[in-house]
């Protein structure tokens, strides 16, 4: 029980961190800036071209939202649910070893669990492994300047983009198998 | 950690991820000629970035839309946003996509963060039936094509932006960079008098390699050779191989292709290079369920090495591939390795037709 009630003020932690991360990065203006403008198949009239004009300068002012396209968290290969739910295990400032150890703990309470997508957010360059427990990764690298600030934006943007998937330390691999039972049951 | 220099031109690299890595190698092999003129940097939706990190280049990833299963637009939607933050972070000086299809989350992340210039490799050699690709040369200043084997350096269009230059084949090490048998089989803990066969059949995350593995490895084993199996750096699940058989993932293995007395492999673009660069005797194996047309590319190298093409599908194939490989072992046995200074070097064609680029004044 002291356990589990470790754990789980492990997570609210981790969730008021993921919480203050999202806010930082100015989300809209990026996804803004970024929005993807495919080619329409056909010619628009003059009346729709002015409407997407007027769309677009809504959306410019921030008086519309602009729409947020699905990002699914699981892979092809992985074996998991169609609509399976994203959740995201944050493991920043982990070693290889611990990393390799908790990732393969989380997986064989994962394994029975095909209605969960697993997200790795993680700063360790270990795909090898990765690869074989078909999740999506993340990751966020350190680069030297002029980019010192990317690995804080991305983990902002990991932050906003899966703010709505319940959030896991990767410590939680650790764990006993019945305690990471319970936990997962609440996911 | 990896550390770039702040004072040298920076190169983004962005690079697909296909069947296997051969596209992240290409770049490889470019940002390796670049090493002292210009910081290479990659986006890589091929997952194997420690590869790239052990090569001393930074990297970041995100998973391919062939590994994703969100629909291509969004995914695309994603790219640009993820691509955009980069360029704003890095700021590089070019951005070189490497690929047979750019992407639009990509060419519009450039446009939306004003990337000057851009450039494109573009391996050619596809299947007749390849659809053609929506994407004119013009859009980038630069096209470079990795030319096949016997192919040599030639700018088939001068005018900027779209210049195109077709280069000698591209490999990822020089020919001088291979390590010689003794001290290949020393590093790679290989006794010195085996007889040894390489085998490496690709990730297999296209295409089942499992009954062609294990069949080749008991065919060379009934030879009298001792197998090697490369574990692919992006495989998902490992083929099931004899206990005999010993694994190794080591990159660049081209390194030291020469421990081997035969090698057996696809027939991709950069496996092709590197049979012809080291001189090892190769079976060649096509994967015709890749975009490129591997079985073309295999006939066209047996006229320059030692090279025997099968599709090893059948047992009965399988024995034949083999017995005709070791008959070339035999034929060349004493022959010495091809001359470095024999093989021109088309990643050093590459690199030095980007560092002019962005030596040019921005457009």
């Amino acid at each position: 029980v002291n356990s589990a009630g470790r754990l789980r003020r492990e997570i609210a932690d981790l969730r008021s961190q993921l919480l203050a991360l999202a806010r930082e990065e100015r989300i809209a203006r990026l996804r803004f800036r970024y929005a993807l403008e495919l080619l329409p198949p056909t010619p628009l009239s003059a009346w729709r071209k002015a409407r997407v004009a007027f769309g677009r300068w809504l959306r410019q002012l921030g008086l519309r939202r602009v729409p947020l396209p699905p990002w699914l968290a699981a892979l092809q290969h992985s074996g998991r649910d169609e609509g399976a739910r994203t959740l995201l295990i944050w493991a920043l400032g982990t070693d290889r070893d611990t990393l390799r150890a908790a990732c393969q703990g989380l997986e064989r309470g994962l394994a029975s669990r095909p209605a969960l997508a697993p997200v790795l957010v993680t700063d360790v360059a270990d795909f090898a492994f990765f690869s074989r427990l078909g999740w999506l990764v993340e990751y966020v690298p350190t680069l030297a300047a002029p980019a010192t600030q990317y690995a804080r934006r991305k983990q902002r943007y990991l932050a906003w983009r899966y703010r709505d998937a319940p959030a896991l330390p990767v410590s939680c691999g650790l764990v006993a198998e019945a305690t990471l039972s319970v936990l997962l049951a609440d996911m | 950690m990896v550390t770039g220099r702040n004072d040298l031109p920076r190169v983004l690299f962005f690079t697909i991820n296909g069947s296997g890595t051969g596209h992240l190698s290409r770049c490889l092999a470019y940002a390796h000629r670049l090493r002292g003129r210009a910081r290479p940097v990659f986006f890589s939706l091929a997952s194997a970035i420690e590869i790239i990190e052990e090569m001393g280049f930074e990297a970041d990833y995100l998973v391919s839309p062939f590994w994703s299963r969100t629909p291509i637009v969004p995914w695309n939607q994603e790219l640009a946003v993820r691509v955009g933050l980069m360029l704003e972070e890095l700021k590089p000086d070019v951005v070189v996509f490497d690929g047979t299809w750019p992407f639009p989350g990509l060419l519009q992340a450039c446009d939306r963060a004003g990337i000057a210039r851009r450039v494109w490799s573009n391996r050619q050699l596809h299947k007749p039936d390849a659809e053609p690709v929506p994407v004119a040369e013009t859009e980038f200043d630069l096209v470079i094509e990795p030319g096949e084997i016997g192919t040599t350096f030639s700018v088939a269009r001068a005018a900027m932006p779209g210049r195109k230059v077709r280069t000698a084949p591209v490999a990822l090490l020089r020919g001088d960079e291979l390590a010689g048998r003794e001290a290949a089989r020393d590093a790679l803990g290989l006794e010195p008098d085996g007889r040894y066969v390489l085998l490496s059949l690709g990730p297999g995350n296209l295409k089942d390699v499992g009954d062609i593995a294990r069949g080749l490895v008991s065919e060379f084993r009934a030879h009298g050779f001792a197998v090697v199996w490369a574990r692919a750096p992006i495989t998902v699940r490992d083929v099931a191989l004899p206990e005999h058989v010993l694994p190794i993932s080591v990159y660049p293995l081209l390194r030291f292709m020469r421990a081997f007395d035969v090698f057996a492999g696809a027939a991709g673009y950069n496996t092709c290079c590197e049979a012809m660069l080291s001189g090892v005797p190769s079976l060649l194996v096509p994967n015709t369920r890749v975009q490129d047309d591997q079985t073309r590319r295999a006939g066209m190298l047996q006229a320059h090495a030692p090279v025997v093409v099968s599709p090893c599908e059948t047992a009965a194939e399988r024995a034949d591939a083999v017995a005709r490989v070791v008959a070339e072992i035999v034929a060349h046995s004493g022959t010495e390795p091809p001359s470095p200074a024999a093989m021109p070097d088309g990643a050093a064609e590459a690199a030095d037709e980007i560092l002019a680029l962005i030596g040019r004044d921005a457009p």
